[in-house]
């Protein structure tokens, strides 16, 4: 699973375009499931933990061998069901850089999936910020893309390196501005 | 008067032991079923997600997701049946 990967030429999606090229396909980067997969960690330990004491718990001598062994089934399925579910908010909250549009695609408490895009040529300001330890140590930050008022903006949360994408997106916009046709990534990696 | 098939019996064996037997049963079963739909929701939203952006890693997180799904419900059939 790689965090960013250029000119992603076997990617396509759903609502692309005929003729349209995704140039970037950005995810979060991977620092940023650190606390998840701590508490996960954590979860998978406490049975390890607490069981040579299962005598002292509540609960647990009134149950029977099999319900026993029942619940610990259950813990380390909801365990997995947790894990499984965080790492594919991670790995489907992405941001797609096409040559006509910036799509983010969110899913939010993952029964709920949110799709914003905006047209290159209506991209009016793009900002990044990039502060505090973690963002420092691990160069990633946010790429803020402002469209017209009436429009959605697009965040781009703790996306790695945001100065270069901040650079992308504007140089991308600039050339979706002049209606020129928009070089392949490595016309853009030739150019001094 | 109808007569019940050893309800006299059932009665006088009914404990508070045996009691937290089928409590602890019908428990197993109601949260098996629970975590059952949601591991369908997730299956659902897996395959949903891999047709809007095909992968191979989504398309990875998608199998696991369907073997998540056979295990729950491997699971809701052995505490039907073997308890």
């Amino acid at each position: 699973m790689n965090n960013t990967s250029q000119k992603p030429l076997k990617i396509n999606f759903l609502t692309q375009n005929p003729n349209e090229e995704v140039y970037y396909l950005l995810r979060k980067d991977f620092i940023t499931n650190a606390p998840w997969i701590i508490t996960l960690v954590l979860c998978l330990i406490v049975p390890i933990v607490f069981l040579p004491f299962g005598e002292d718990i509540l609960f647990w001598p009134t149950l029977t061998s099999s319900g026993q062994i029942t619940l610990l089934i259950f813990w380390y399925l909801c365990c997995f069901g947790f894990g499984l579910v965080r790492i594919a908010k991670w790995y489907y909250h992405v941001f797609l850089i096409t040559d006509s549009r910036v799509l983010d695609v969110d899913l939010v408490g993952f029964l709920y999936r949110n799709v914003a895009e905006a047209q290159l040529q209506h991209l009016q300001d793009v900002t990044h910020t990039q502060g505090g330890l973690l963002q420092l140590i691990f160069n990633f930050g946010n790429v803020y893309v402002q469209t017209a008022a009436t429009r959605q903006d697009i965040e781009l949360l703790s996306v790695p390196e945001p100065g270069i994408i901040h650079d992308i997106i504007t140089d991308l916009a600039a050339i979706a501005h002049k209606n020129q046709p928009v070089p392949t990534v490595n016309d853009r990696n030739t150019q001094p | 008067m109808i007569e019940i098939p050893n309800l006299n019996q059932l009665i006088e064996n009914l404990s508070l032991g045996s009691l937290a037997v089928i409590l602890e049963k019908w428990g197993v079963i109601a949260f098996s079923v629970l975590l059952l739909i949601f591991s369908v929701l997730i299956l659902k939203q897996m395959t949903l997600l891999d047709q809007f952006l095909p992968t191979p890693g989504g398309k990875l997180l998608k199998r696991v997701a369907l073997a998540f799904t056979i295990a729950i419900i491997l699971l809701l059939l052995a505490s039907i049946f073997l308890t």
